[in-house]
């Protein structure tokens, strides 16, 4: 794995643009780095490939012996929201995508960081912009990434081939959120579906059915909104009376939360792709990270000489504490490797880069090729 | 398989949203249950009012606030015998028996109160 400058492109923001990622820039700081770029060797690419799915593997154990347990004390849902998880759990209701955040510097296993499991974004460059660019620059080179593909083929696989109408509902105060959206709703368009788009503002409740802004109802919704937010706001009550089916489906609230992270340290201690969790700490060595249990974009991540530091300033249930494993640097450049499950496969990766040891909202996106 | 089919790589329409929608007001809806379709034909035209399972009827949605429904002309407001024939003791123009009424609530704006409150979305 190496960090290397290469040719930026003609026009490269212009193209940007009208492959419609027109967030490359944002506020004059870049988000897209054009000229520089990761190359792996083939051997690296298939060690995360391996990770990737054996980690899937071990959540979807993990939720399975939970709900067959019941026990969801560790993961804070209450009575409703773990109905929820049961009730989709036992329906078999597919996962569509998600994000494992992974260290990985070509030499050491990837360890997980986290699991963006039910609104991962970064979608749209990770899948096509960054393998347009591969077109133009490395067009003999290979890229991990069959996002695209795999996504189109979740949609078909979806339904056992029925066509649906999918509502796809963001938070559109949100440029991100809503290409990333849209650009989800066209895979699910080219395999066949129809699709409609709505903030998520506009959903509607009338008596038994979540509504458009048609008063047609959602059948099936793909919503980039938390589940535990959506559960804390005033139509949560009605989703488990509702009909609609919910993509991620709700037993994603067992893996979207950094709770998962002690549950797979327990189930799987010393795991080369895991790094030790726990909530409070003590039987981890070393400096350490404290994460909200419901954190987003590094929001609320800080870093403890020791779990006993973390625990004297940040003790709470709602806190996690992992094993602090630094990001590898190259040249100063800290990349994250943001590793995409479609279905239940890994699809390939896109990588984030910052400055400091945390990812943030204001990390770069770096194209690769192998 | 590691790479993508280039030639199926194609995302047309992802640059078709442009516009930033700002979040609205939150917008209140309920509408009427009745137990006799008579009562509900009498707030309203027949085609509005739908069977709900058994003898009950439901009335079309309306905004619970009145300056919005001021606004919207084709909001159906809560009904005429509200306003004309219908009394706490029964229809004054003797328009058949007063059966009971109840409102439930339906609305929009009931999911994005966290994201509007300034938190990310995405993660």
């Amino acid at each position: 794995m190496e960090r290397l400058v290469c040719p930026p492109r003609d026009h490269w923001a212009a193209r940007l643009e009208a492959q419609g990622f027109d967030y490359h820039t944002s506020d004059g700081v870049p988000y897209w780095s054009e000229g520089v770029c990761y190359r792996f060797t083939t051997d690296e690419i298939d060690q995360l490939e391996a990770a990737t799915d054996e980690l899937h593997s071990m959540c979807l154990s993990m939720v399975a012996d939970t709900v067959a347990s019941g026990d969801y004390h560790a993961f804070s849902l209450d009575a409703d929201a773990a109905a929820l998880v049961e009730r989709s759990w036992k329906r078999r209701e597919p996962a569509l995508m998600g994000r494992m955040d992974l260290c990985f510097d070509g030499r050491s296993a990837p360890k997980l960081y986290e699991y963006n499991a039910d609104t991962p974004t970064s979608l749209l460059e990770a899948a096509a912009i960054q393998w347009f660019w591969l077109q133009d620059v490395y067009p003999q080179a290979d890229q991990f990434n069959s996002i695209h593909e795999k996504l189109i083929a979740a949609w078909q696989q979806r339904w056992h081939g029925d066509l649906r109408t999918v509502h796809f509902a963001s938070f559109s105060a949100s440029r991100e959120d809503e290409a990333n959206v849209e650009y989800l709703r066209t895979t699910c368009a080219l395999a066949g579906h129809a699709t409609i788009e709505l903030d998520i503002q506009d959903v509607g409740w009338k008596g038994r059915h979540f509504l458009d802004l048609q008063d047609q109802p959602i059948d099936q919704l793909f919503k980039l909104y938390p589940w535990e937010w959506m559960l804390d706001e005033p139509f949560g009550r009605h989703i488990a009376s509702a009909p609609t089916e919910w993509i991620e489906p709700a037993w994603k609230l067992l893996l979207s939360t950094k709770a998962l992270l002690p549950a797979l340290w327990k189930r799987h201690p010393g795991h080369p792709n895991l790094l030790a969790a726990s909530f409070d700490g003590r039987l981890i060595d070393g400096p350490v990270v404290a994460k909200p249990r419901l954190g987003r974009e590094g929001a609320g991540i800080q870093v403890f000489p020791t779990a006993l530091d973390a625990w004297a300033e940040r003790a709470s249930t709602d806190i996690v504490i992992q094993q602090y494993q630094p990001l590898p640097s190259f040249e100063g450049h800290r990349p994250v490797i943001g590793s995409w499950v479609i279905g239940n496969q890994a699809a390939g990766i896109g990588i984030r880069e910052s400055l400091t040891d945390i990812t943030s909202n204001t990390s770069r996106f770096v194209p690769h090729w192998f | 398989m590691k790479r993508s089919d280039g030639v199926t790589l194609t995302v047309a329409g992802v640059a078709l949203v442009t516009a930033t929608v700002l979040a609205p007001n939150y917008q209140s809806l309920e509408r009427k249950r009745y137990t006799d379709r008579r009562d509900c034909e009498c707030d309203y035209s027949a085609a509005q009012c739908q069977s709900a399972g058994g003898t009950e009827v439901v009335g079309p949605w309306f905004a619970s606030d009145e300056t919005i429904r001021r606004q919207d002309p084709a909001d159906p407001g809560p009904g005429h015998c509200d306003r004309h024939w219908r009394s706490s003791s029964g229809y004054s123009g003797g328009r058949g028996e007063h059966g009971s009424v109840t409102t439930e609530p339906g609305y929009r704006n009931g999911f994005g109160g966290t994201a509007r409150r300034g938190t990310p979305p995405r993660s």
